[in-house]
């Protein structure tokens, strides 16, 4: 069998969907898998850029990548893959993971790409991620109410102690107090300032147990963590029809967090929008970024959904407050957590012509330049 | 009321002669028994009309189907692109016009009607 056979009979059957570019973005190949994929033939999409196949801001975008990749040769996804988001055919997005292979045939650049559709497999890790995080999020609750139990018990003590040794001081310094008295006094004293100081170092705990938890943070793309939460955050939705439009800030793309943490927040606030336009007509969402106020970063997220009611909007980042019929309502809440951990804030608006606009704000990295 | 969800891809040009999937435009519109624009259903929720504009690498575009100057229009971005909606049923296979905003009449293929 002659080489291109061989290749050919590969790419007939491998069960991954297999596409081979130029340097410069054009397909050449495109395998039965991709086919079905994509819901291309593959004499319709030879010669057209590799771009066609993904969403904005990709798309527009992926020129880009191809120039900085030809006149650097800094691998940012070549030999390291990443999940990202694919467009069907028929307009609809979704989950991918992407490994990208280098060759050179004939003296020229070729690009692989192996996609696989991660669809199926986040479905089942989805609940799964949705269960832990519900789990962890009641846990640390349910921890945060013991410790306000034991904060309870802990300050009553020096309370009781301070209570006891004020009144101690005031009768010994009634009438006309000699200088044993005087001298007892003074000692209550001191030993009301010590338990007032040691009621402070108790409430200092209590803040460093809230503030401080586990985190990891890191100069992290902003771009990317939104990129692959969306990824994420749309498994499921292929026939609902959602329309999403990403629109990012470049410039602003550098923010100091733990990764892990803000994609939760932003997979449980897209979730929530596609959850609020499945009855809707126009199934619209759009995820933007700009920069600012001051040193930080905000990020927006407004879908076409049928809004928030007024009743439950003024508790909306209240632990198990929800408007769902399933769910406990605490995704909101763990939200709020992360992102005032973070030093930022998040607040919710109704949009323009419906909707709901959600928007939190993250802190900028200091780059250094050059 | 039956909407649609429509894929209008480029068709032959001289610049593309065996026309371009990678330049399309995805209209959501309501058809009658006869396949053909039903304005009636169209008027009564016009914001069911959507369009949305996927063309090589530029930045994807979406907009709504309205009604200007006695035409049918794409609504994109602040930008009119008149299409030929009302010529005839809106079937797989047909061919619709389309004006671009500089004037340029584009064939469109009708690749899908879902």
């Amino acid at each position: 069998m002659g080489t291109e056979a061989h290749l050919r009979s590969i790419l007939a059957t491998v069960p991954d969907a297999m596409i081979i570019i130029d340097e410069m973005g054009s397909i050449l190949s495109f395998s039965a898998a991709a086919e079905k994929m994509f819901g291309y033939a593959e004499a319709e999409v030879v010669g057209e850029n590799v771009s066609m196949l993904m969403p904005s801001p990709d798309r527009e975008r992926h020129d880009g990548y191809l120039k900085n990749y030809r006149d650097t040769g800094v691998r940012k996804i070549i030999g390291i893959g990443r999940v990202t988001t694919a467009r069907h055919r028929d307009g609809n997005t979704f989950p991918i993971e992407l490994s990208i292979g280098e060759a050179w045939v004939d003296k020229k650049r070729v690009f692989t790409g192996f996609i696989h559709d991660i669809t199926q497999r986040q479905q089942a890790e989805l609940r799964f991620h949705e269960l832990q995080s519900e789990l962890a999020h009641v846990g640390r609750l349910s921890e945060m109410g013991t410790l306000a139990s034991s904060l309870a018990h802990e300050l009553n003590q020096p309370l009781t102690a301070i209570t006891s040794y004020c009144q101690g001081a005031a009768d010994l310094l009634e009438g006309d107090p000699d200088k044993e008295q005087l001298a007892m006094a003074r000692e209550a004293l001191r030993d009301t300032a010590e338990q007032a100081l040691r009621a402070g170092e108790i409430v200092r705990r209590m803040r460093d147990f809230l503030t401080h938890g586990q985190t990891e943070r890191r100069v992290e793309s902003l771009s990317r963590l939104i990129t692959e939460a969306n990824a994420l955050a749309l498994v499921g939705t292929h026939e609902h029809g959602i329309d999403v439009q990403v629109n990012l800030d470049p410039a602003d793309d550098s923010v100091f967090v733990d990764r892990i943490q803000i994609q939760q927040v932003l997979f449980n606030l897209i979730r929530n929008a596609i959850e609020a336009m499945l009855d809707s007509a126009v199934r619209a969402m759009t995820i933007s970024t700009n920069a600012g106020p001051e040193d930080m970063v905000t990020v927006c997220i407004q879908d076409s959904g049928s809004g928030i009611s007024e009743t439950v909007a003024p508790q909306l980042f209240q632990p198990f407050v929800t408007s769902k019929s399933s769910g406990m309502g605490i995704g909101l809440s763990i939200c709020r957590t992360i992102v005032e951990a973070h030093g930022g804030s998040i607040w919710c608006e109704a949009g323009g012509e419906g909707g709901t606009i959600f928007r939190f704000t993250l802190p900028k990295a200091e780059v250094e330049d050059g | 009321m039956n909407w649609k969800s429509i894929r209008l891809e480029l068709a032959s040009t001289g610049d593309f002669p065996a026309g371009s999937v990678s330049r399309a435009y995805l209209v959501r519109l309501p058809l009658n028994d006869e396949d053909k624009l039903d304005e009636a259903a169209l008027q009564l929720a016009p914001t069911k009309a959507t369009v949305r504009r996927h063309w090589s690498n530029d930045p994807d575009e979406r907009g709504f189907v309205v009604r200007a100057n006695g035409h049918w229009s794409l609504r994109c971005e602040g930008k009119d692109r008149l299409l030929q909606l009302d010529s005839g049923p809106i079937r797989l296979g047909g061919h619709l016009s389309m004006i671009e905003p500089n004037g340029d009449i584009l064939p469109f293929k009708i690749a899908s009607v879902r």
